[in-house]
């Protein structure tokens, strides 16, 4: 991360802000009608984006809960306008790169929780782990089903005198 | 005939400065001797319209510098 050496925090702190500022001008460039579709799809075809979201996971690990929550929230405001139904743009990794960038995600999480357990920290992250999480399988759910609409069907599994009720997912 | 003349250095004159400007825009948010906050203030002031300059797919700009900023802040910013 390239800390300053004689005093670590102050290049820690300012490097959060900057990353929080990046993802926070991530949204608002997103946001921008005068944006077109061809210039948002021709960026991520330049630029691999699952690989910035797996380096910004993988960077969360080395901040404080309360720089880590800033930085997440941004991430997942960006990710909403990314992976919403009208957006111009898909992310479609490769199969290895959403499993890893789930394994992160989940990782960046689950230490994020762990630290404000620690701390007796309990305030408003919850809500904000979960739509990260969401957001994330959704990438990973895509490259399985594709956009197909998914919806749950109960099968009929008859196992010599008893009746279960499954759940699947087609 | 002097009318559109003038009018004619007014505009290269003109055009001219917002070349520069927007020369000097994109150079500040790309150089390397700015520091990171420096090039995102100035990228921010571009997207936002804060910096009166014109320049054509401005927002494509910022979004090319953001995703490569984003993909390197990790590493190096």
């Amino acid at each position: 991360m390239g800390n300053h050496p004689r005093c670590p925090y102050l290049n820690f702190r300012k490097s959060v802000q900057v990353h929080t500022g990046l993802w926070e001008l991530f949204s608002i460039v997103w946001r921008q009608a005068e944006l077109d579709s061809l210039s948002r799809t021709s960026a991520f075809r330049k630029h691999n984006f699952t690989a910035i979201l797996q380096d910004a996971f993988e960077d969360m690990s080395s901040r404080p809960p309360v720089e880590v929550e800033g930085i997440l929230k941004n991430v997942n405001i960006a990710l909403d306008l990314v992976l919403d139904e009208n957006s111009a743009v898909k992310i479609r990794p490769h199969i290895d790169q959403a499993t890893q960038l789930l394994g992160i995600c989940l990782t960046a999480v689950n230490e994020f929780m762990s630290k404000r357990t620690l701390a007796n920290d309990f305030t408003s992250s919850l809500e904000l782990d979960d739509k990260l999480t969401t957001n994330i399988a959704r990438i990973y759910r895509s490259i399985l089903y594709g956009d197909r609409p998914t919806k749950k069907v109960c099968l009929h599994i008859r196992e010599g005198s008893s009746t279960r009720l499954q759940g699947y997912s087609l | 005939m002097t009318v559109t003349m003038d009018m004619e250095i007014d505009f290269k004159v003109e055009s001219h400065q917002q070349r520069q400007s927007a020369e000097a825009v994109t150079r500040s948010i790309r150089s390397k001797s700015n520091s990171i906050e420096t090039q995102l203030r100035n990228a921010r002031d571009l997207a936002t319209g804060a910096t009166q300059v014109y320049l054509p797919k401005k927002l494509e700009f910022v979004l090319d510098w953001l995703l490569e900023r984003l993909r390197k802040n990790s590493k190096d910013g």
